[in-house]
């Protein structure tokens, strides 16, 4: 496994602390069937992963994150940048930094930093359940969409 | 027929070979063996037969159900379905499914875990992963125990707890350490 990319290229632009983000729910089973939280699992990294892929709310809008991103996107929850800068979890340090996806020109950004649970079952275990309780419900499948 | 290997035929009929733990599967298997009608000792013997499950009996009668179904049982057979959900749910999404062997490891731990529970089991979400693991999550307000059963037997399955600020994992998990962390879980 190879390790994380934990530090921000030049080329990537971080984020600023009050910006939000959208982290999307690719596998139904990421959703708590209790109570639609996201489960921890939300935000491990897959192995194919050096980042988790967010959204920037400023240039992606609810509706494109639902509609347009996956093919099916089971839930949407929201994330303060700064929270996941400040993640209490000793020897990981997380970032936000916008990476560009020519699928969605200008909407993509990765949450770097965090270990595999390959590697560092402990802090990715715990890092993914903070980032989890830090962030909050903002749309399940089968609700209306918000904005639309 | 001796009364005795009709009640160890009805025992193992009822609870272990058909698993009825729900209400609705021990009415199906009660109708079913009242209806084989083999011989009057039967219906007596379905009578006195019970088997203990954690701190909860289980009857059957001859005529009706004693115990309804226990929310310590329907909570392990919720487990349970999710745990099986997650291979359709995993085809659905086009993701990578769970292992087969992530599967049955996860099944054979809950299954021994409840064979000796003597409290209401509680109950957890079930997730599969890109690596075709198994993480299984008990959750309350400060404090979570998961369950994490690798793709294959090359790597050990694991619990990770916390509870606020505290945190750690315990390797290798056995039915027997699974159940003292679902105690303290549960019974904080």
């Amino acid at each position: 496994m190879s390790e994380a990319s934990n530090e921000t290229d030049s080329s990537y632009e971080a984020l600023l602390d009050d910006a939000t983000i959208y982290r999307l729910a690719r596998r139904s089973s990421v959703v708590d069937k209790e109570n639609g939280t996201f489960l921890p699992g939300a935000f491990l990294l897959e192995p194919d992963e050096e980042g988790l892929s967010v959204f920037p709310t400023e240039t992606c809008t609810l509706t494109y994150a639902i509609q347009k991103i996956l093919g099916k996107c089971h839930g949407v929850n929201i994330l303060q940048v700064g929270d996941t800068r400040t993640l209490p979890v000793e020897g990981v340090t997380l970032d936000v930094v916008r990476k560009e996806d020519p699928m969605h020109p200008g909407m993509h950004a990765e949450i770097v930093g965090l270990p595999y649970i390959e590697d560092d079952r402990i802090r990715a275990n715990r890092a993914a359940e903070l980032l989890a309780n830090a962030s909050q419900r903002v749309w399940r499948r089968g609700e209306p969409i918000p904005e639309a | 027929m001796s009364s005795r290997s009709i009640t160890e035929i009805a025992n193992e009929t009822l609870f272990d070979k058909l698993s009825a733990r729900s209400l609705k599967d021990i009415e199906r298997v009660t109708k079913q063996v009242q209806g084989w009608a083999v011989s009057p000792l039967l219906t007596v013997a379905l009578a006195v037969v019970t088997r203990t499950v954690g701190q909860e009996q289980w009857h059957a009668g001859s005529t009706a159900i004693v115990d309804r179904a226990t929310p310590s049982n329907a909570n392990f057979d919720t487990v349970l379905e999710r745990v099986a959900n997650l291979v359709q749910e995993a085809e659905e999404d086009g993701a990578v499914s769970p292992s087969d062997h992530a599967m049955a490891e996860t099944r054979r731990l809950l299954r021994a875990t409840f064979s000796s529970i003597d409290f209401i089991f509680p109950r957890a979400s079930a997730m599969s992963d890109g690596r075709g693991w198994v993480h299984l999550y008990w959750r309350k307000a400060d404090r979570m125990v998961q369950l994490v059963v690798p793709a294959d037997s090359s790597q050990l399955a694991y619990i990770y707890h916390s509870d606020g600020e505290d945190y750690d994992v315990d390797p290798g998990v056995t039915a027997s350490k699974l159940l003292l962390w679902l105690d303290w879980f549960a019974n904080a």
